[in-house]
């Protein structure tokens, strides 16, 4: 192996007659003036001078006769190969490399500093680092058995440097962003990267949208022993509307405008009715009371009657407070003005209370949980979560602030409050680029912005970087890219990352689970694999496999049609009765399906009579 | 680029040449003609198997050089040779040279020559050339012979180019004692020997070469052998063939005391030839492509090697900086 050619201070040209080179594995270039840098493989060639390409005309190969004569002779011309590379030096150069140089390969501690900033008990092991599977044999121990790797189905033993990310490092390169298209592997490095800072003890705060973050099933009966984890009592998981909600009483008018806002978007009219009567301490009830009452004055014909009519309406109350409560409304009407605006806020406010995130848990739980350094994830539609992560991440980042500001005046904080990391998927809809309001995208990017002071932060996946806003893009400092097809996405990758034009080719090609990790705490472009997760999402059963089982229910129902057998199509008021009798209501049509389901699968026949038409018997 | 005299002086050419060449007899005379003379024989391919058989652990071997020059103009002139002997299934052997006429001791070679041949210096210069080459393939294909005895040693050239030198009576015996056969490849034909044998004479005074009649002579695989005393060029059996699918024949020189050893030599020659192609041996064209010197490479190798100023000094030529 040597280097031929033209050579710059940056890239060389490598050759050897025996060696293929294999793309991103490192290469020591042995230039004694110039410390013996070290390159990794950008490109790889093969070429057989005798073998003629398709554009030339001499056929000197054609003749398969020949070739085997003069291997029998002890000659192959498969031999005559001639592998070529181009290599990138990985360090700073200030003269071009010597042609000529010898190549070898490097053992393990010959590049360690350039490919492990951590050791696995200090790092989160994600993967491996591709082209390093020659230094397998040199690798010592404790990093030989951090990463094994699944493949079409099956564990494989780790092959390679494991990839460790140096996470203490994000104190001063904050935030990552996981990025790639579906079926790109995105989600599985997600729950890698996840369960790696669950191991750490690192407190979290999931949105999972898609309801398959959950960390308690073994992911391959395969997995080696001393690997096999779970992490389901590190985990809590809440759901919003049924666990978890927003506490009412705890609502600034920002904040409840945000939520309104979150189902349609709000006037500045609406705004401003919304900070009118919403008072301190308003419950959901006594806020819609308020509301309900506005809505009756500005409805009814004069005041004085609405008065007369409020006044009789409730006696039991003190006449007093009536009366105040009445001028209060009184002076509303005069703030407030629109009808047509109370009625906006009436029905954005309904819809809300219906999803059920008017909870009074309020977020208490996820408090609690992430002060016990626990992965605390919350689940809800994209749109739920929307709404609720703009209020969570406010009132979580505002408390970590005031616990860090008061340290840092050196004043008694009233409550501790830990640092935690933020994660979530479909990052682009929580923080889109563009004009829309969505009230998410200001706590996200002030945290992208200024968490690291407060030590909160950001974990963003999304399949379209290009949508996500461009702040919080350029403030994660980590990224972790995927399989990527979409050009506009790719542009944006290409802006936001140091990633080399050779690498951006590779993007829409990479097998799943392939992935580059672009990191000033590298400062390359590091070509991974990712680990074998240890655990796996719930629903990886094909939607499509679903409609061909038959289930539990369809087995009951078929046996009681079996017992009634035989039947006729057009009388089956008995079996109706039979079914319903066990619990099974069910139109004539549906009870038709499950018969011909059942020929259709061998089980019963069925025949043409000509006066009661169809007739199913027993096979 | 042309004027109207030139087109009429090739046009002219063209009608010279079609009048000469269609002097030459068709094909079936020609063979008739020739079968007075020797004997056309069809090539077998011999299945790798029996190949193997055939040579145990004897090998084949080829050996080639290459020449190229750099230079701005006589007798600034830097020229490396190179000659690679190639043994299947063995290591290569190679030898270079470096010659100059800069050189106090080159120039008297070049000038001794100049005065035995009666001709000019440059002339003579690149007459030294073609036989310090030859001469070094000769040393190469020794070498080859004495290390590795192999069955087949393939020279690239007729035995003429290399038999004025010392070391070919050496080749020779050592070839005759090992049971090495020895093949001079041609790869073009340019001796003018079958006209005359066969009485052809033009009109004009346009010569006719073998090349010519030898031209869509032969069949595929089919080769022509000469009785033992016809001899196209000293004692030497020269044997014409056509082992590709390209009409041209190539012609392949043998020792006379080998003469019993043709038939297995031109089987085995044309075993190892393309189907397709101008019909030489793969493994010369191997030899060939794997010793040629390469114009950009070369440059590269001397401006590594000589300062700057020396090179400006001695080789830059003032056309090279022509800007039209």
């Amino acid at each position: 192996m040597q280097v031929v050619g033209m050579t710059n201070e940056r890239e060389v040209w490598i050759a050897s007659n025996t060696e293929k080179f294999r793309l991103n594995e490192l290469v020591i270039i042995e230039d004694e003036e110039l410390n013996n840098p070290v390159g990794e493989v950008i490109e790889t060639y093969a070429l057989n001078p005798f073998i003629p390409g398709v554009d030339e005309k001499s056929s000197i190969l054609v003749d398969q006769e020949v070739v085997a004569s003069l291997s029998s002779l002890g000659y192959n011309l498969e031999e005559e190969m001639i592998y070529t590379a181009k290599v990138r030096i990985l360090s700073e150069l200030f003269y071009p490399i010597s042609t000529g140089a010898k190549v070898r390969y490097p053992c393990f501690a010959e590049v360690e500093e350039l490919l492990l900033k951590t050791s696995p008990d200090k790092g989160l092991a994600l993967g491996v680092i591709l082209g390093t599977e020659g230094l397998t044999a040199s690798l010592p121990l404790p990093y030989r058995r951090v990463a094994p790797l699944y493949e079409k189905g099956e564990i494989k033993p780790q092959t390679g440097v494991p990839f460790i990310f140096d996470y203490r490092a994000m104190n001063n390169y904050p935030h990552i962003g996981v990025f790639g298209g579906s079926g790109s592997g995105k989600s599985f490095g997600l729950r890698v990267l996840i369960e790696e800072l669950i191991k750490k003890r690192v407190p979290l705060l999931v949105f999972d949208p898609h309801y398959e973050m959950s960390f308690n099933e073994v992911f391959h009966p395969g997995l080696p022993d001393d690997f096999k984890e779970t992490f389901a009592d590190r985990c809590l998981i809440l759901t919003v509307g049924d666990d978890t909600g927003v506490k009412f009483e705890a609502l600034t008018p920002a904040d409840l405008c945000n939520l309104l806002s979150a189902v349609s978007p709000i006037t500045e009219a609406m705004e401003n009715a919304v900070t009118s009567i919403l008072e301190r301490g308003d419950s959901f009830t006594t806020f819609n009371q308020r509301l309900n009452d506005l809505m009756s004055l500005l409805e009814s014909p004069n005041d004085d009657d609405f008065k007369k009519s409020f006044m009789a309406s409730c006696q039991n109350i003190d006449e007093k407070k009536r009366e105040a409560y009445l001028n209060r409304l009184m002076a509303l009407k005069k703030q407030v003005g629109q009808l047509s605006t109370l009625k906006s806020i009436n029905w954005r406010l309904n819809r809300l209370e219906r999803q059920g995130i008017f909870r009074d848990q309020g977020i208490r739980q996820i408090e609690e949980g992430l002060k016990a350094q626990k992965a605390v994830i919350v689940r809800g539609s994209i749109w739920m979560l929307k709404v609720y992560a703009a209020y969570v991440l406010r009132s979580l980042y505002g408390k970590r602030r005031v616990y860090r500001d008061a340290l840092q005046k050196g004043e008694r904080a009233e409550e501790k409050f830990p640092p935690f990391v933020v994660v979530t998927d479909e990052a682009h809809n929580f923080a889109p680029r563009g004009e829309q309001n969505v009230p998410s995208r200001r706590e996200i990017r002030e945290i992208a912005q200024e968490g690291r002071k407060y030590g909160v932060f950001l974990v963003l996946a999304t399949q379209r970087p290009a949508l996500l806003d461009d702040t919080v893009n350029a403030q994660l400092n980590t990224k972790i890219i995927f399989r990527t097809v979409r050009s506009h996405d790719l542009n944006v990758i290409r802006e936001e990352t140091d990633m080399g034009s050779e690498e951006i080719k590779r993007l829409p090609y990479l097998p799943s689970g392939t992935g580059f990790v672009s990191s000033p705490v590298f400062g390359r472009t590091i070509p991974i694999r990712v680990r074998a997760a240890k655990t796996s999402s719930p629903h990886q059963i094909n939607p499509f496999d679903e409609l061909e089982t038959v289930d539990e229910r369809d087995g009951e129902i078929m046996n009681i049609i079996k017992e009634c057998l035989p039947v006729n199509a057009s009388n089956l008021v008995d079996l109706i009765q039979r079914l319903e009798a066990c619990g099974f209501i069910l139109s004539q049509e549906r009870i038709i399906n499950y018969l011909d389901m059942m020929v259709e699968r061998g089980e019963i026949k069925r025949e043409e009579n000509r006066i009661v038409g169809y007739i199913y018997r027993l096979a | 680029m042309w004027n109207v005299q030139m087109v009429k002086d090739l046009r002219q050419f063209n009608v010279y040449i079609k009048t000469a060449s269609k002097a030459i007899p068709h094909r079936e005379e020609l063979r008739k003609a020739l079968s007075l003379w020797g004997t056309f024989r069809l090539g077998e391919k011999i299945p790798s198997l029996k190949l193997k058989e055939l040579l145990g652990e004897r090998t084949i071997a080829a050996v080639d050089g290459s020449r190229i020059e750099y230079a701005s103009f006589y007798p600034y002139s830097l020229v490396l040779l190179r000659t690679l002997g190639k043994c299947t299934g063995r290591e290569d052997l190679e030898k270079s040279k470096v010659i100059t006429p800069l050189h106090a001791e080159t120039a008297a070679l070049v000038y001794k020559k100049k005065e035995k041949e009666g001709i000019g210096e440059e002339e003579a210069y690149r007459l030294y050339l073609k036989e310090e080459l030859a001469h070094l393939e000769i040393l190469t294909a020794l070498e080859i012979a004495e290390k590795y005895k192999p069955c087949l040693l393939m020279l690239d050239g007729g035995f003429l180019l290399f038999d004025q030198f010392a070391e070919w009576r050496k080749l020779y015996k050592f070839c005759l004692e090992n049971d090495i056969i020895l093949v001079g490849i041609i790869e073009e034909v340019a001796t003018s020997v079958l006209a005359k044998w066969l009485d052809l004479r033009l009109d004009h005074s346009l010569r006719i070469y073998d090349r010519e009649i030898l031209f869509g002579l032969l069949d595929k695989g089919e080769y022509l052998l000469f009785a033992a005393d016809k001899n196209i060029k000293k004692n030497y059996h020269t044997v014409f063939a056509r082992l590709g699918s390209l009409p041209q024949a190539i012609g392949c020189d043998f020792l006379a005391e080998q003469r019993e050893k043709i038939t297995q030599a031109m089987n085995l020659l044309y075993t190892l030839t393309p189907r397709h192609g101008q019909g030489i041996p793969l493994w010369l064209q191997i030899t060939d492509a794997k010793v040629r010197l390469r114009k950009k490479e070369t440059e590269k190798l001397i401006e590594n090697c000589l300062e700057p100023e020396l090179r400006e000094l001695f080789f830059r030529a003032n056309r090279e900086r022509r800007a039209f």
